[in-house]
């Protein structure tokens, strides 16, 4: 490839794009500059509203900009989708690598320049560093996300033979992937007892460019680091696919059939998968009786069927609508029944994974769900809670899980699990009836199981419910001793002392001197040293309370805690 | 020079160019005729290196033509709908194909754009069909191309920027070794420039003549008798569309006049006349060849 000719085709294709850029940058301009300065002005100090009607401001930016990319994208690459720019640009001396290339460069070009300079802007007449920061953190990950929707519509116009399919298909890639990969990491969910590692926005956003800015609104810098480095090595492995079969598609290809059947075929493999995947649900919805699909869920009750025929039904479900979403996607890229018994033999492929992977969930994953270690190679079991609520994870550790090393409480931990279990598995160690029922139960109140091994190797599993509660309240007290020791004081979101009518209540997060909050906590861990955990006593009794995300730890003391009660006075009467 | 070995090009089980094998050489004018659906169109878009051959190849100046940039900057190609992009003008495309093309003659570009009525600022899309043709030849001939490939050029031309299309062709190809390939049905305007003519019919080649050598080789023959002469009479001159009317006769021969005229004259004819064919009724008689007749 010359890098003159695709300096000059990326120039040119600018040029002929300025009057889409001006609108563009216009649009970008009032979403961002403009308004971000009204709602200053209407927020005035209020940094954290400020800050939160920001977000929203950054949504619809991130919004407006995948959106005119893949406008403009399509559009730039469309030149490969006409019989006569085909004759053109075919017969000019440029070479097929060197006129995608160029295009690819402008576009990318044409859409985050003036997107990095006008979010620049917008942070600018923010006044606020936390605000600029945000605005410009949102702006690199854009960079990257349009490079990847560049690549990801460069890739699929060389596949496609139209400017249409390469539309469909980038939307409906785009929209049906990360519906597709939920169901597929979600499957195993329905084995008791699963642990899913898979993170959520890095997987949806790697083929779902346009969605993905709003699957990272959650994420932290590590996950985002993550995400944006898998797109941007998906990416240029797209661009790397794009540079070999550019110099192969046929340019009778224009205005016809689809050069590559790549995205096609991908599209129909998800598709009718996720198809197959809903029929199978409401299939099986409609015929479990402990699950009417409007009547929104019953307390179990005897079903009229037996396990095995409701196995039948979700497979029937699943076969009836995967292949009615497999002859609908046939008849549009076949336009018409051309070629429709050969294409069952990818239907056929795909229906028989599906079908095996659900005999190996169904069957218990080869003694997956079933597992559980021996008394004597357990090492140690770590239990802690998979919600979010009533979980502390200071600094990567999770300080409320409990650890438990006693030999009594490993068995009743291993007895529980037991339970679990032979509530899931009927006496033929099938899990039919439990598979489902599972997926509609609440995600939330998970328990956490990690043994570790004597060997040094790690089994890990996971439950819905509360079976482990009852040892979990037993651990309270150290775990609330593990939260005081290692939390630094300032990173409490309040800290509240109560004695009769009075309290004092500290909030070192919003507190610019956080000195009363480091007394109070010293104090207090003193005097816990000295004198042990008290219970409450009398109604002359001090509570205090430390919380920290969803979590709250409660203490009673008396007057023998005098450096704590003496800091109280201290900072009450300053008060 | 162009060289076409053993071209074939299928779209599907389609068979636009079938195994084709011809030369043009330097200097050139070729016409490139023939049925609707024979290749013309299949050909040129070979030859510019749009299609790649399914078999064969297209050889210009000794090398391959697809993704060959060398070659490519020697031509320039104006397929049957010429492509502007919505916002093109004849100006900025005369801008970027100047930085495309090494041979650009920017002064020529300016004599051109007098010579053709117009406005370089005008967005092409708006202009007419013929307008377009006329962007599109300003912009080819100040390439300054070594060859030059034409699709259906003549239609929407009025017979004045024809004439003036026809003089810019004869022009380059006297001043600067021009080769030019002109695929039309329009075979009145063929007689005017080209040189040479391939006549194409279902992807194979029917004929390939120098234009001249087409005039001088085939007549037709106005011939008539005192005496009763039957038809089988006439076939050891193998004609073509015999006619009888009486005892007065009309066909088409292929040969040399003289020795024609003197094979003829010694069967005692009462009359006879040797009269020049247009290229259209050459076509026509060589179509009837291969049983695309008129019926």
């Amino acid at each position: 490839m010359r890098s003159s000719s695709i300096k000059h085709v990326c120039l040119e294709n600018i040029r002929q794009r300025s009057s889409l850029a001006i609108i563009y940058s216009v649009l970008l301009t009032v979403i961002m500059p403009v308004l971000v300065l009204l709602t200053k002005t209407a927020e005035g100090d209020n940094l954290p509203n400020f800050m939160e009607q920001l977000l929203s401001l950054n949504m619809i930016y991130a919004a407006t900009v995948m959106m005119f990319t893949f406008i403009s994208s399509v559009s730039i690459f469309s030149y490969m989708h006409k019989k006569r720019s085909v004759d053109f640009y075919g017969s000019l001396p440029v070479s097929r690598r060197e006129e995608f290339f160029g295009r690819v460069i402008a576009e990318y070009l044409i859409m985050s320049v003036p997107m990095l300079i006008i979010a620049v802007l917008g942070g600018l007449v923010a006044f606020e560093m936390k605000a600029f920061l945000m605005i410009l953190y949102f702006a690199l990950r854009l960079l990257v996300v349009i490079f990847a929707s560049v690549a990801f519509t460069g890739f699929l116009a060389v596949c496609s033979g139209t400017v249409a399919g390469t539309a469909v298909n980038y939307i409906l890639i785009n929209s049906i992937y990360p519906i597709f990969m939920l169901i597929i990491l979600g499957m195993p969910e329905m084995l008791p007892g699963y642990v899913s590692e898979f993170k959520n926005a890095i997987v949806l956003s790697v083929f779902s460019p346009f969605l993905s800015p709003f699957f990272m609104i959650d994420a932290t810098i590590g996950q985002l680091a993550w995400i944006l480095s898998i797109m941007a090595v998906v990416s240029i492995g797209l661009m790397y696919l794009s540079y070999r079969l550019i110099i192969k598609r046929k340019a009778e290809s224009a205005q016809s059939k689809a050069a590559f059947p790549i995205p096609s075929i991908a599209v129909r493999l998800m598709t009718s998968f996720t198809a197959g995947y809903v029929g199978a649900f409401i299939f099986y919805a409609m015929f479990r009786i402990n699950y009417i699909i409007f009547g929104g869920y019953r307390e179990p009750q005897e079903s009229s069927i037996t396990s095995l025929s409701a196995l039948g039904i979700f497979i029937l479900g699943f076969t009836l609508f995967s292949f009615l979403a497999h002859f609908i996607l046939h008849l549009i890229y076949n336009r018409g029944m051309r070629g429709f018994v050969k294409g069952l033999i990818l239907y056929g492929a795909q229906l028989g994974f599906c079908l095996i992977m659900l005999g190996v969930i169904v069957t218990g994953a080869f003694g997956y769900v079933t597992r559980i270690p021996d008394e004597d190679d357990i090492k140690y079991i770590v239990l802690s809670s998979e919600d979010d609520y009533g979980r502390v994870v200071y600094h990567g550790e999770d300080l409320t899980a409990v650890k438990i090393t006693q030999g009594f409480d490993i068995r009743r931990v291993r007895q529980i699990h037991q339970s679990i279990i032979d509530e899931a598995v009927d006496e033929n160690n099938n899990i039919y009836m439990s598979l489902f029922t599972a997926m509609f139960e609440d995600f939330y109140d998970n328990c956490k199981l990690k043994y570790t091994l004597k060997d040094g190797s790690v089994l890990v599993r996971s439950y819905k419910g509360s079976s482990f509660s009852e040892i979990y309240e037993e651990y309270e007290d150290s775990v609330s001793k593990n939260v005081l020791e290692k939390v630094d004081p300032e990173d409490y979101e309040s800290i509240i002392i109560s004695h009769g009518a009075e309290d004092y209540a500290v909030y070192p997060e919003d507190l610019k001197d956080k000195q009363p909050a480091v007394d109070i906590v010293n104090a207090f861990k003193s005097d816990f040293e000295r004198l042990g955990k008290q219970q409450l006593s009398d109604t002359d009794d001090y509570q205090i309370s430390f919380s920290l995300d969803s979590y709250t730890m409660y203490f009673y003391f008396n007057s023998e805690y005098t450096e704590t009660i003496k800091q109280y006075r201290e900072h009450l009467n300053t008060e | 020079m162009i060289e076409v070995k053993n071209l074939t090009k299928r779209f599907d089980k389609v068979v636009a160019v079938n195994d084709l094998s011809f030369k043009i050489k330097d200097g050139a004018i070729c016409g490139l005729s023939g049925s609707n659906g024979s290749g013309k169109s299949t050909l040129l878009r070979m030859l510019s290196g749009v299609y790649y051959p399914d078999g064969g190849e297209v050889l210009i100046d000794g090398e391959s033509v697809y993704e060959n940039m060398n070659v490519k900057s020697k031509f320039f190609s104006i397929s049957d709908y010429p492509y502007f992009s919505n916002e093109a003008t004849i100006e900025k495309l005369a801008k970027y194909l100047s930085k495309l093309y090494p041979n650009w003659d920017q002064e020529y570009y300016q004599k051109l754009c007098k010579c053709f009525p117009l406005d370089v600022k005008a967005k092409i899309i708006n202009m007419s069909k013929g307008m377009q043709r006329q962007a599109a030849l300003i912009l080819a001939f100040s390439t300054k191309p070594e060859y030059l490939f034409l699709d259906e050029i003549f239609d929407g031309l009025d017979p004045v920027i024809r004439q003036i299309l026809k003089r810019l062709v004869i022009e380059n190809v006297t001043d600067n070794g021009m080769t030019a390939v002109i695929a039309s049905h329009n075979l009145r305007e063929f007689e005017d420039i080209c040189d040479t003519l391939v006549v194409l019919h279902q992807g194979g080649m029917v004929r390939q003549s120098e234009v001249d050598a087409i005039k001088s080789t085939t007549f037709r023959v106005q011939i008539a008798f005192d005496r009763d002469v039957a038809e089988e009479f006439f076939e050891q001159f193998s004609p073509s569309g015999l006619q009888r009317d009486g005892r007065f006769f009309t066909f088409i021969v292929t040969g040399d006049e003289e020795r024609l005229r003197k094979r003829l004259e010694d069967t005692n004819p009462v009359f006879m006349e040797f009269l020049p064919l247009s290229l259209e009724e050459v076509f026509i008689k060589e179509m009837g060849g291969v049983g695309y007749a008129v019926k």
